[in-house]
């Protein structure tokens, strides 16, 4: 079993999810954005998708560059199977955590004790 | 979609942060999705999201765990930046490996000639001579018995003699340098046996069979391996050795490239070929050996002097005829191997470190230049958060990073420059195939590398961070100014040395021998069963190979005699008239020679007659002296007619001096003339000739093959050994001058390339920041030309203000290698004018570039951008 990720590490992991063949950094960027509201910037999602490469839990490839990037080239990511796995473990134990737990977490927040 | 576009700040500073290749793709996303934003909230608030994702970025890069580690990812931003200015990273490395590079070569080159003596405790070992009335002599061989049995001192007194003998290994005879030494000697020095053993000096010398010690290369030349040549036997002249053990390569004592050590059947070292009534261990006024001796425990050497200075002072009592202004003379071994040469390595480690200082000073210089531009950088990523360690790191390793690099290209530089300078040296430098960069010089380069790396990034670090402010200001301290006056001085200091060195090898080249060199052959050629021949047959298989030669094709004339015109060692006290001019009779060379040596050596008759063959056995005693005999020895008067007597071979009949020959150099090139008298060598009774040479004057080019060949048909068991041309015969005189100029010419390259470079730093350095100004007065109508001029004038100022110290310091060089000068002054002035001349005239080109480089400068451009 690996180590458990951050929660922006499963974030990202899981935009990879979302977006599929259309994975690069703008658009999970976004698609965190989207789903969260939470702003980060470009460059923070870089750094963890560089560190998660690395560690053997996405690929990526580099595509051509297009004029609405300025002529930039876009860096492409995918999720690999041990990616998944880590993501579904981390999970996983997340759940059997909060097992039955839920419900009295929702009444402590309520009374505020 | 709008035609907006982001603010390009933004991939300025992120390409600064995270480097290009990490930058593109950030950038391209916050370009894509600004477009975006300008079509759906408008370019306002798209540029402030822009800003606030740029900022975002670069502090999520600057704040993330580090890629590698912190020092990996320190690495690779300090090769970033290195490979972003490839122009100062040349340079930088270039210099110091220019620097590290001539220190690595010249350390290399001095080790090999000043490498320690390989024997232990080698502080305890002295060499021991006889002085005579103060003049330093061998020792003779009662006086070294005597020494042996009366001192307290010593643990241990060697004697030993180098001479040529024939070694005969199956059929095969050649002419060798073996060593016959005292049975002690081994134990005396403190060499142990490659293999077998050494003498054992506890054996009964009487009794003891012959042996010999065999050195490492002559046993692999004959047997294959040392350990097959032990137990082996060897006939060395006429007499049978067997090999007891073979000595390591680097054993080379009293000798480099001795052949072995043959041990004497008696104390003192064995002297063959000498007439039957002469008892050598009685002799205490002919000084054969050569004598070291090792100081007993708790000794020094001052008491093994005192003590041995007691004995001869008894022995004088005892022998008052031959021993009353007998001295002893005691010299640390060390002290007496490495000669002057000691002053030279000092000289040289002075000249490497100016060098090394020099080369260092220009790294630095241009570091600072660098670290400026790269203010705005470091300012940058400090405010983003980037700690002063981390700045420190990325300094370090790009120092590092610069010293690494600069310590391999030294290393290059030094393979290079030791494999161009040995191949010079090989012909006139014993052992020289052998200098080689070791283990010492790398781990020496590295270091270099490494210190001067670490300088680099202090240096950087302390310009870019304006807390280092002392540090900094330390390193501003002694602008261009004074660096281009340092290279000039250095320059100017090593390059005489060169010049003068060059010019005294030229002139020594140049030196009337006194014998004519071109279409020379000689050889020595040798009989190894000698002493087993009559004299008179001795000299008839001399004539007859001579014989062989004379009537090659070719050969206009051919002789033999004892030895060369270039180096005459035979010597004996001369009687004038038969009148004892004083106690002490005067000193003079003699040399038995054939009919045409004069004519074959090409040495001028100055007055009288050269011999002929009618002076043979029977006719009157004759003898030719050179000028220096009639002015030093007959003291001016006429020399023709007079007699004289030389009590050399046991017979002391008067000679009649018919004639005068010209001086030749017969103490080496650089010595004036001894006196010389040449006797017919059929009229001498008893001169050992155990080897003679043999030379022939040959015109029409030489065939030294078919000369070889000749004398072996003549005479097949006649080993022949040292065939040289005539031109040859010098190179053994300035073997030392070659080496010590090849080291200075090395070193004057380094020392002006690495000058050079600095000058050309200072001024592109001035003349960025001189910039603006320029730009203004090129607006207001300065010609390009004026400028260049102008700024080459500023430069040379400063130059010109090394001069006095490029001469004080030239003086000192001059001073260190005076005893190796020829003729040469050791401040001579037309050298350093020239060296003057030719340091300033190259420094100002090198200002050349820069200069031309201010002359085009866009004066709008320069004061916009300042």
């Amino acid at each position: 079993m690996g180590k458990t990720l951050g929660d922006f590490e499963q974030m990202i992991l899981f935009a990879l999810v979302a977006l599929g063949e259309d994975a690069y950094g703008a658009s999970i960027r976004r698609e965190i954005v989207g789903r969260t509201g939470r702003d980060v910037s470009a460059g923070a999602v870089y750094t963890v998708l560089d560190r998660l490469e690395r560690n053997g839990l996405v690929v990526s490839r580099v595509g051509e560059p297009t004029a609405e990037r300025g002529g930039r080239r876009k860096k492409h990511y995918q999720l690999r199977a041990d990616g998944a796995q880590r993501l579904r473990e981390t999970r996983e134990r997340m759940a059997r955590m909060e097992d039955g737990l839920l419900d009295e977490l929702t009444r402590l927040a309520e009374e505020g004790a | 979609m709008t035609n907006h576009r982001p603010p390009r700040w933004g991939s300025w500073l992120l390409g600064r942060v995270m480097g290009a290749e990490d930058a593109e793709f950030v950038l391209g996303d916050l370009e894509e999705e600004f477009k975006e934003r300008c079509a759906e909230d408008g370019p306002t608030r798209a540029r402030r999201w822009y800003r606030t994702q740029v900022f975002g970025s670069a502090r999520a890069h600057l704040s993330a765990p580090l890629r590698g580690g912190l020092w990996g990812h320190d690495l690779r931003y300090a090769a970033r930046r290195l490979r972003r200015a490839p122009g100062f990273t040349a340079l930088a490395v270039g210099t110091l490996g220019l620097g590290i590079g001539g220190a690595v070569t010249i350390g290399t080159l001095a080790w090999s000639v000043l490498r320690p003596l390989p024997y232990p405790e080698p502080e305890a070992l002295v060499a021991v001579w006889e002085t005579r009335g103060g003049v330093q002599r061998g020792v003779a061989p009662a006086n070294y018995l005597d020494w042996r049995r009366m001192n307290a001192g010593f643990d241990g007194l060697a004697a030993h003699l180098v001479g040529t003998v024939a070694v005969t290994h199956g059929e095969a005879a050649t002419l060798e340098r073996v060593a016959t030494v005292s049975g002690n000697f081994f134990e005396v020095v403190g060499a142990p046996a490659l293999r077998g053993r050494t003498f054992d000096p506890t054996l009964n010398p009487a009794f003891a069979e012959r042996e010999m010690v065999l050195a490492e290369p002559a046993a692999g030349r004959l047997f294959g391996t040392p350990s097959a040549a032990v137990g082996q036997s060897l006939r060395v002249d006429d007499l049978t050795y067997s090999i007891v053990g073979v000595a390591p390569a680097r054993f080379a004592f009293p000798d480099e490239g001795l052949f072995g050590w043959v041990r004497s059947p008696t104390e003192a070292p064995e002297i063959r070929n000498l007439p039957p009534d002469f008892s050598l261990t009685e002799l205490r006024d002919a000084w054969y050996f050569e004598v070291v001796g090792r100081v007993g425990p708790g000794e020094t050497v001052a008491s093994g002097r005192a003590d041995l200075e007691g004995v001869a002072a008894r022995l004088a009592e005892t022998y008052p005829d031959t021993n009353r202004e007998s001295g002893v003379l005691v010299v640390p071994l060390l002290e007496q191997t490495v000669a002057d040469f000691d002053r030279i390595l000092l000289a040289l480690a002075l000249a490497v470190a100016l060098v090394l200082c020099a080369a260092w000073f220009n790294v630095v210089h241009l570091t600072r230049a660098v670290a400026e531009g790269r203010r705005l950088d470091a300012a940058v990523r400090i405010s983003l958060g980037a700690s002063r360690g981390s700045l420190a790191r990325a300094y370090g390793l790009e120092g590092w990073l610069i010293g690494l690099a600069a310590g391999s290209v030294g290393l290059l530089l030094a393979y290079l420059a030791i494999d161009l300078s040995t191949s010079a040296l090989l012909e006139s430098v014993p052992r020289s195939d052998e200098i080689a960069v070791g283990p010492e010089a790398w781990g020496a380069a590295l270091l270099l590398g490494v210190v001067a790396g670490a300088i680099v990034g202090r240096v950087g670090l302390a310009v870019v961070t304006p807390k280092a402010s002392l540090r900094a200001r330390m390193v501003r301290g002694g602008r261009g100014r004074g660096l281009i006056a340092a290279q000039v001085a250095v320059s100017i200091a090593v390059l005489t040395g060169t010049v003068l060195l060059g010019r005294s090898f030229t002139e020594l080249g140049r030196v009337d021998l006194g014998f004519a060199t071109e279409s020379l052959v000689t050889m020595r050629v040798s009989l190894p069963d000698a002493p087993s021949l009559a004299y008179e047959e001795r000299l008839l298989r001399y004539a007859e190979v001579e014989r062989a030669v004379s009537i090659l094709p070719g050969v206009e004339s051919s002789t033999v005699g004892a030895e060369l015109p270039l180096d005459m060692g035979m010597g004996a006290g001369v009687r004038i008239d038969g009148i004892q001019t004083s106690e002490d009779p005067p000193n003079s060379g003699w040399q038995p020679v054939a009919a045409d040596y004069f004519e074959t050596m090409g040495m001028t008759l100055r007055s009288g007659r050269a011999f002929s063959e009618a002076d043979g056995r029977g006719s009157t005693d004759v003898a030719i002296v050179n000028e220096a005999f009639a002015r030093d020895v007959l003291e001016g008067r006429d020399p023709l007619g007079a007699t004289v007597t030389m009590g050399l071979d046991g017979h002391d009949r008067p000679l009649t001096i018919v004639g005068i020959v010209a001086d030749t150099r017969t103490r080496g090139p650089s010595e004036p003339a001894g006196p010389v008298l040449y006797r017919p060598i059929d009229q001498t009774v008893r001169y050992g000739a155990g080897s003679m040479v043999l030379a022939a004057r040959v015109t029409g080019g030489i065939d030294m093959a078919a000369v070889r060949a000749a004398v072996r048909g003549a005479a097949p068991e006649m080993p022949v050994s040292q065939a040289a041309t005539g031109s040859e015969l010098i190179r053994p005189f300035r073997a030392n001058q070659s080496m010590l100029l090849t080291i200075m010419a090395v070193f004057a390259t380094v020392a002006l390339s690495i000058g050079l470079v600095g000058v050309y730093g200072v001024g592109t350095h001035s003349v960025r920041r001189a910039r603006r100004e320029i730009g203004v007065r090129l607006a207001l109508g300065a010609t390009g030309g004026r400028m260049t001029r102008e700024i080459i004038r500023t430069g040379m100022r400063s130059a010109v203000l090394g001069v006095p110290f490029g001469l004080a310091l030239a003086w000192g060089v001059g001073r260190g290698v005076r005893d190796l000068l020829f003729t040469v002054s050791p401040t001579d002035p037309a050298s350093m004018a020239l060296v003057v001349l030719v340091v300033l005239s190259l420094t100002a080109s090198a200002f050349w570039a820069p200069a031309r480089r201010a002359a085009k400068i866009d004066p709008a451009a320069s004061i916009r951008d300042g």
